[in-house]
């Protein structure tokens, strides 16, 4: 039975003392402390989150004056997304001088996958139903550009900062534009799990501008030491990736999982508590399965990451 | 339609989602007001009652239809854990000699001298007696406590009376019959 006996008037005479002003504590006041912890973690996931999307990024046929164009520039197709452990002062100014910053993509709704395919420009594939039962509705976002002007003093500083070789960034980069070219996407949303996805997507960067170096000097401002930043940089030529950057605070976020063609990279805490993005490459595209809630697993996303090529 | 990427992304969010607002200001002040209880600082009980609602923002599984009962758990465990690493820091400033003899006025010092004694013992309790005291304290019910501290309910009056005769016997020791 519940009751308040001597002892317990005994211990609570003792706990009370002092007891704090009726008023207190201001909620309000509390309340932004609490938004002002929120935005500082929000801001630097956003800005990967950002990065996250270009991945669900297609190539566009370019049309023919921009074509004429390309004589003075290279294209790389970057089929795959690298994510980069940072401290947070790092991972977030690496993420605005080595990823482009600036997508944005037309999203419009589409009657039925056969206008999605038709309007992207590639036929959708989509999970085995014995796994992800239901019907979509489509929607494709439109093909866009990101571009990323290089800046060779932040640059620089950067490196110094990590420790590495300031004078190896170019002079020549500064002022140079790398553009990413994203879209279409089609987006199939089953009531709250959203799948991206595209073509690879591509770099678009002046024709003697070295992607090893570049990838390297990304590797150092983030503080590998030289040989690693020079053994990271020359596979990423190779192989050449978006870099999404992160920072270390939210690594526990990040997983990755085995996919049908290698890894993918599950995240989470994207867009609040609950969502997760699983991030892979199929044999030609690039998938994005988005879950705003808690209540699809991690587990489930990657079984129907793996029904996919 | 233009649209940023966020708002494709937006737009998976189901239209049921947990009210994190109403959350935080139906249970904030109570939350605040246990820790204050445990570790007798109003400012650091703000700043803790913040801490365990940024971690309720973190923590999924814990948003639901029971989460009152994890903000408690939650809050009281930090207070508790917060009131030990004090006596710690505490006792090693005494014996280096950091704190110097204090100069409150006299009603200060009764006040401070009580607060001091709460703390003591709360941090000398067991964990869970430490913790089911101060939820107590605030008012919480039987069945409120049980939730929080993942009791069964019908034990919960036995050990909050065993821990309030813990607590009895460690002041009594500590300070006497005052």
């Amino acid at each position: 039975m519940e009751k308040i006996d001597r002892l317990e008037e005994w211990v609570h005479q003792r706990m009370a003392a002092p007891e704090p002003a009726a008023a207190w504590p201001d909620p309000a006041a509390g309340r932004r402390l609490l938004d002002r912890r929120i935005a500082a973690r929000q801001r630097p996931l956003m800005l990967w989150a950002g990065a996250a999307a270009a991945l669900c990024a297609a190539v566009l046929v370019l049309p023919g004056p921009r074509l004429a164009a390309q004589r003075l520039w290279d294209r790389v197709v970057l089929g795959r997304i690298q994510v980069l452990i940072a401290d947070l002062d790092v991972a977030g100014a690496a993420s605005g001088f080595f990823s482009p910053q600036n997508l944005r993509l037309d999203v419009r709704s589409a009657s039925s996958i056969g206008e999605a395919s038709e309007r992207a420009g590639f036929w959708p594939r989509l999970p085995d139903p014995d796994v992800f039962p239901g019907s979509p509705t489509y929607s494709v976002a439109d093909a866009t550009l990101a571009t990323l002007p290089l800046r060779t003093p932040a640059i620089r500083y950067l490196v110094a900062r990590a420790g590495g070789s300031p004078g190896e960034v170019p002079d020549s980069w500064n002022g140079a534009m790398l553009e990413v070219r994203v879209g279409p996407v089609i987006l199939a949303d089953y009531g709250g799990v959203v799948l991206l996805q595209s073509l690879p997507f591509e770099l678009v960067k002046p024709v003697d501008f070295d992607l090893e170096l570049f990838y390297r000097i990304a590797f150092q401002a983030l503080g590998a030491s030289e040989l690693y930043a020079r053994s990271l940089g020359a596979d990423l030529a190779v192989n050449p990736a978006l870099l999404m950057f992160m920072p270390r605070e939210d690594s526990h976020l990040v997983h990755e999982f085995p996919t049908r063609s290698g890894n993918g990279v599950m995240i989470g805490e994207v867009y609040g508590p609950g969502s997760k993005v699983a991030l892979w490459s199929g044999s030609d595209r690039l998938y994005a399965l988005f879950s705003g809630t808690g209540k699809v697993t991690s587990d489930f996303l990657i079984r129907v990451a793996n029904t996919l090529d | 339609m233009r649209a940023e990427t966020d708002a494709a992304v937006t737009a998976a969010a189901p239209a049921e989602s947990f009210d994190y607002d109403a959350v935080f200001n139906g249970h904030y002040r109570r939350i605040a007001r246990v820790i204050l209880r445990v570790i007798q600082d109003p400012s650091r009980a703000e700043e803790l009652a913040v801490e365990v609602f940024w971690k309720l923002w973190r923590r999924p599984s814990a948003q639901g239809p029971q989460c009152a009962g994890w903000l408690y758990r939650t809050a009281v465990r930090a207070a508790v854990d917060e009131l030990r690493k004090r006596s710690r820091r505490e006792k090693y400033e005494r014996w280096f000699g950091v704190r110097g003899p204090s100069g409150d006025p006299e009603a200060a010092r009764e006040a401070t001298e009580q607060r001091t004694r709460v703390r003591t013992v709360l941090a000398a309790l067991r964990s869970r007696d430490a913790q089911l005291i101060a939820l107590r304290s605030e008012g919480l019910s039987y069945e409120e406590l049980a939730e929080a501290l993942q009791m069964k309910p019908a034990s919960v009056g036995t050990i909050l009376r065993r821990a309030h005769e813990s607590f009895r016997q460690e002041y009594i020791r500590r300070y006497g019959e005052d």
